[in-house]
């Protein structure tokens, strides 16, 4: 029994698997003073990255969560960025 | 005891000595208080991500202690009356294994000075 020719695929991307970040460089703790690090993780208006884009794992993206709100709490990084340029 | 981390930011128009004086005394009142100071950090004059009371820097200083609730609740008290702190928070160190080594609250102050010296 032969299955039946399978329909064709509808334009599939280039599937490029994002790794997290925080686990192929083995960090398992996110420190709120680190502003370099939580910088790569937000957006120059000062947004948190969401998961879909940085590939962050749901675990990592939970702490890196909390570090950017104590780094915006100290002033280390901005809640918003006010003026745009 | 539990391990935390205190951060706090002095006002811009602080005075400098007024900053060193003030960063001994918190060391000073987590020794007072039963409390085991294991480290101190400097950020020296900083500018902040946005203004804060119309300040746009501060003066940062990090510290890693470990105590009882009964310190946190005066540390935080005292650090609300300070007038030159526009900013602080204490939070929960968890990488810390809470068997560092006591640092001396009196010996705060040169750590302080020679990290600025480099700067």
């Amino acid at each position: 029994m032969s299955r039946p020719p399978r329909k064709k695929k509808k334009e599939k991307r280039p599937s490029r698997k994002k790794r997290c970040y925080f686990r192929t460089n083995k960090i398992t703790h996110i420190d709120y003073k680190d502003v370099k690090l939580l910088r790569r993780f937000m957006t120059d208006r000062g947004k948190i990255t969401p998961r879909r884009i940085t590939g962050t794992s749901a675990k990592y993206q939970r702490m890196l969560a909390i570090a950017v709100k104590r780094a915006r709490i100290m002033a280390l990084v901005p809640f918003v960025r006010e003026y745009y340029r | 005891m539990r391990s935390y981390e205190c951060a706090l930011i002095f006002a811009p128009t602080v005075a400098e000595d007024a900053v060193d004086s003030g960063a001994r005394k918190y060391a000073q009142v987590i020794a007072d208080h039963k409390g085991e100071l294991t480290g101190v950090e400097t950020w020296g004059k900083r500018r902040m991500a946005y203004e804060i009371d119309h300040h746009g820097e501060g003066y940062y200083f990090f510290y890693k202690f470990r105590g009882d609730a009964a310190l946190l609740a005066e540390l935080g008290r005292q650090l609300r009356i300070d007038e030159g702190i526009i900013r602080h928070m204490i939070v929960r160190d968890e990488l810390a294994k809470g068997d560092e080594p006591t640092v001396d609250p009196s010996q705060v102050d040169p750590v302080m000075k020679k990290e600025r010296e480099e700067a």
